[in-house]
């Protein structure tokens, strides 16, 4: 069976132009020679266009910096000043807000336009809000924290609202990856480990409101909507897009390259 | 498991959720000393030297979020229309959210939310909903809150002669439905030029806070002449 494309392009408003050549001949290299290619490691960026007051749920898919600050990722004052970030907080179910404000040293600020010392960090996996202040195309390049061969796990608490997003840059379907290693996209499948009825929020900015699917294996392509009936495709995502996910017990999510 | 269904269902009837933010490239305000609030029978543009609302010691500035249940589909006149807005302002037509915030300490003319807030419901205010909505501003000297007895709003009502230094003032007015989800749409945006499938956030940049008027030179004067011939008589009396 052939893997599903770990990147595909042309999507509308979120495009990703990772360096498809390098990537393309190590994941080759894998599949034709069964080399074992496990340290290698495959930077890129991806390019996401945001339009000014739009909420948009999105996730950084690589390593940016030293630590995924919001310095590193938008540097040199690169998002518009009073562009908001908002952090969830899983605890409170509250958002953490911050803003860029130029007229600062390290160029953020809180809710309350005061200065902060500490900025905050975007770290690979973990969702956040963006609202810019202007429409912008955010380009995120990095390395991408999954090492060919290699796979990401993330444990997920019972019930706990988890807002993340892969830990690789893709795009497709969310059923798509290697059930063992996750290689190949977001592994969201029984076979895979994640528990029936598990929830996956999809945020629409449209309306400000989320469509909620759930993982039920009775059905045959595994997924259903809010009220358990089937759906006639499992849930896709785009890019550098984020989403909550509600565990109906504890697992791992194992995610690949 | 109760707060999650609460944060994320989309319930008919139940309060929506909006986002209380204050973004500078939204909303900023400054003074005008031009003592002609519409509220007062005076114009509602005029010139005036306006002043800075930045939070410095003796200077405060609050503001409060106001919504009607009046939307037609369209903007209503702000601060440019008095006939529109004001007039009906302190009528009951105007509701108060209970969001407030107050001048900012970073630069002028930057509001600070109090607090802010993603997930703000506003009792009244239901999923799909769209209200109308302005803020209001005012020098603290007027007061801490906007509605009751005690509050602003009563006070604007039933006063027309204030202290030296008193303002109050009306952004532009938007539309806004509540959201289901959290985070809810932005009250204020930078996108409130423009009117999205969630309506009209407030954009009103250089809100201005007209200097409410005061007892004029002549009654001042006129008042000193009448106690000074109090006093006079009382001498011949002697």
């Amino acid at each position: 069976m052939a893997r599903p494309p770990l990147v595909l392009l042309g999507e509308p408003f979120m495009r990703t132009k990772t360096l498809l050549t390098a990537l393309a001949a190590l994941a080759a290299g894998i599949l034709t020679s069964n080399a074992q290619v496990y340290s290698a490691n495959v930077v890129g960026y991806a390019s996401v266009a945001t339009q000014n007051g739009a909420y948009t749920l999105l996730v950084i898919p690589f390593q940016i910096g030293t630590s995924n600050g919001v310095n590193e990722i938008w540097p040199n004052a690169s998002l518009p000043d009073f562009s908001q970030i908002l952090i969830w907080n899983p605890n409170n179910f509250t958002y953490t807000t911050y803003q860029s404000d130029s007229g600062y040293a390290n160029g953020w600020a809180d809710v309350n336009d005061n200065p902060i010392s500490s900025l905050p960090t975007l770290p690979v996996g973990k969702g956040f809000f963006l609202i810019p202040s202007a429409n912008i195309t955010n380009t995120f390049s990095g390395a991408i924290a999954v090492n060919v061969g290699n796979s990401n796990k993330v444990s997920l608490a019972n019930g706990a609202y988890n807002l993340a997003g892969g830990a690789v840059p893709y795009a497709g379907s969310v059923t798509n990856g290697n059930p063992a290693t996750g290689a190949g996209g977001l592994n969201m499948t029984a076979a895979a480990g994640w528990p029936d009825f598990t929830q996956l929020l999809i945020w629409n900015p449209n309306n400000f409101t989320y469509a909620t699917y759930q993982t039920d294996s009775g059905y045959a392509n595994g997924w259903a909507d809010v009220n358990d009936n089937p759906v006639a495709a499992p849930p896709t995502v785009t890019v550098g897009q984020g989403f909550f996910i509600i565990p109906s017990a504890d697992f791992n999510w194992t995610v690949g390259l | 498991m109760t707060l999650c269904v609460v944060t994320f269902s989309v319930a008919a009837y139940s309060q929506g959720f909006l986002t209380w933010s204050t973004s500078a490239s939204a909303i900023t305000a400054q003074t005008n000393s031009t003592s002609i609030s519409p509220l007062f029978g005076g114009g509602s543009t005029g010139g005036g030297a306006q002043g800075s609302t930045i939070n410095t010691a003796g200077t405060l500035f609050y503001y409060e979020l106001l919504f009607n249940t009046s939307f037609n589909g369209s903007q209503v006149a702000g601060a440019s229309s008095p006939s529109n807005s004001f007039a009906t302002l302190f009528g009951g037509t105007w509701l108060d959210t209970g969001l407030s915030a107050t001048n900012a300490s970073s630069a002028a003319g930057r509001l600070s939310p109090n607090p802010g807030n993603t997930g703000a419901q506003v009792t009244g205010w239901g999923v799909g909903v769209t209200n109308n909505c302005v803020v209001v501003g005012w020098s603290a000297n007027l007061g801490t809150v906007w509605g009751g007895v005690s509050g602003v709003s009563n006070l604007l009502a039933t006063t027309s002669n204030f202290a030296a230094g008193s303002f109050f003032g009306v952004s532009a007015a938007g539309f806004i439905a509540a959201a289901g989800g959290n985070p809810g749409p932005a009250v204020i945006s930078s996108s409130g030029q423009t009117a999205t499938s969630q309506g009209l956030p407030i954009f009103s940049l250089n809100t201005q806070l007209y200097a409410l008027p005061v007892p004029e030179p002549t009654t001042i004067a006129l008042a000193g002449l009448g106690g000074l011939s109090l006093l006079l008589f009382r001498r011949r009396k002697v």
